[in-house]
């Protein structure tokens, strides 16, 4: 990682601190970080990274971006900033990956520039079959309605993929762009990621052409090939967040002192942070695994129990990390320091997130009691 | 020969867990599903025809294509697992 840390902060080191300076007040404002540096990451070749060279890309593989999200994530305040802009790179992938030209000249290499940024519009309060978002057949494209209820980025995106319910029993996808009469960005109340853009997104009755319409048919296969690969760039920003709190706690740890001595003397504290880190190792090495796996194509595109697991491993880390960091550091951690609110408000988040826990659970259960794992 | 259903597809199947049908090769058991249950038919099959990538077909314990052409008795027992997880 040495080397993709220093990879990061030579190209990208100057605009995360810059990105970094307002987040907590940007967060305690709740307002989106601006897509001004969205635009400056692209231009200096973030979004392409990953992308093959015969589109304008670096083709350096989505195991390299992994860990570059890791570091982004690990360096710079405002963790929204990976965030956000790996839901762009994620739509790329998926959108490089239909082999659809039209898709790559309209889409991806815009990405790619910084002139557009998308992301998904997938949640609901629902189940997929119970979606209210439906689009309906109007001659050869569509008209979409309904609402989707929590949007990462939503509000500094220009391209929104979206999942909806189409004939009985089907899934369909689409791209919906921000300017399209009938859409509304709402911004979204959540418990956390307060600089991320989340928004509320309404489609009252808007038209797409059939260029807009991925599939009528097969989302449901199309939104689990895009879900199964996002899961490990979850994970990756996930174990960034975790390097990220362990560091700055073993900073406090290290100027602390009670009853007149180092407070990492106690053997309790010292324990805490030698817990912290195994875990956060522990996250790093199974992200860094099915990175490594999907890279050399040996993972299953459509639902992998490796890159489910290293999503579980880390969400629930992080969540662990948190309680390990209020022990350890006392009231600091509660009242002195707003990075921790900020950590395990974000952190919550990644419970539901990339396919809930529970579900994971019961899917990598199924599997092994069938004796398929 | 007996199917099994699992989770999301249960709500297809009218959560009947276990069904019955009368086959001798994967093709005619699985048209006789979408005949049993004309809803399950999307759910299962993509727009070309094709198994949905995200449901694994096991017969007695092997995952198997849908195209499998081998001949089935009466006590084999053919299950589905969806794999699918939310954004």
């Amino acid at each position: 990682m040495e080397a993709v840390g220093e990879f990061v902060q030579q190209r990208w080191g100057e605009l995360l601190d810059e990105v970094g300076a307002g987040a907590a007040e940007r967060y305690a404002a709740g307002e989106a970080f601006p897509r001004k540096y969205l635009i400056q990451a692209a231009q200096k070749s973030l979004h392409g990274l990953a992308l093959p060279r015969e589109i304008g890309g670096e083709g350096m593989g989505s195991n390299v971006w992994g860990r570059v999200l890791e570091e982004m994530t690990f360096r710079c305040d405002e963790s929204a900033f990976s965030l956000v802009v790996s839901m762009t790179t994620s739509i790329a992938f998926t959108l490089y990956q239909s082999g659809d030209a039209r898709l790559i000249d309209n889409y991806v290499r815009p990405f790619m520039s910084g002139e557009l940024a998308a992301t998904l519009a997938f949640t609901e309060d629902a189940d997929f079959w119970s979606w209210g978002t439906t689009l309906t057949r109007d001659g050869d494209g569509g008209v979409l309605s309904g609402r989707k209820s929590y949007v990462t980025g939503g509000l500094i995106s220009d391209v929104f993929l979206t999942y909806a319910a189409a004939e009985p029993g089907r899934l369909a996808a689409c791209l919906v762009h921000r300017d399209d009469p009938g859409v509304r960005l709402i911004p979204a109340e959540g418990m956390g990621f307060q600089s991320a853009g989340m928004a509320v997104l309404e489609f009252i009755d808007v038209e797409l052409g059939p260029e807009r319409i991925l599939t009528w048919t097969d989302g449901l296969d199309h939104s689990q090939l895009y879900l199964n690969e996002r899961r490990s760039m979850q994970a990756s920003w996930t174990v960034g967040r975790m390097r990220g709190l362990v560091a700055r706690c073993a900073a406090r740890l290290r100027t602390t002192t009670r009853q007149g001595q180092p407070v990492l003397d106690y053997a309790n504290v010292a324990g805490a942070l030698g817990r912290m880190h195994m875990l956060t190792d522990v996250a790093q090495t199974m992200t860094h695994d099915v990175l490594d796996r999907q890279a050399r194509g040996e993972t299953d595109l459509v639902y992998d129990a490796k890159i489910s697991a290293a999503k579980h491993f880390s969400a629930e880390q992080a969540m662990n990390l948190a309680h390990q960091a209020l022990r350890a550091l006392g009231g600091h951690a509660y009242y002195g320091d707003e990075y921790y609110g900020r950590y395990v408000r974000d952190c919550a988040g990644l419970i539901p997130a990339g396919g809930t826990q529970d579900s994971l659970e019961i899917t990598i259960g199924a599997l092994v009691a069938k004796n398929l794992l | 020969m007996e199917v099994r259903f699992s989770g999301l597809l249960l709500r297809f199947t009218g959560y009947e867990r276990t069904v019955t049908v009368k086959a001798n090769t994967v093709g005619k058991a699985l048209e006789s599903l979408r005949q049993q249950f004309p809803q399950l038919g999307p759910v299962l099959w993509d727009g070309t025809g094709k198994l949905q990538r995200v449901h694994r077909l096991i017969l007695n314990g092997e995952v198997i294509s849908s195209n499998d052409r081998r001949a089935l008795r009466d006590t084999d027992r053919l299950e589905f697992l969806t794999a699918v997880a939310g954004g």
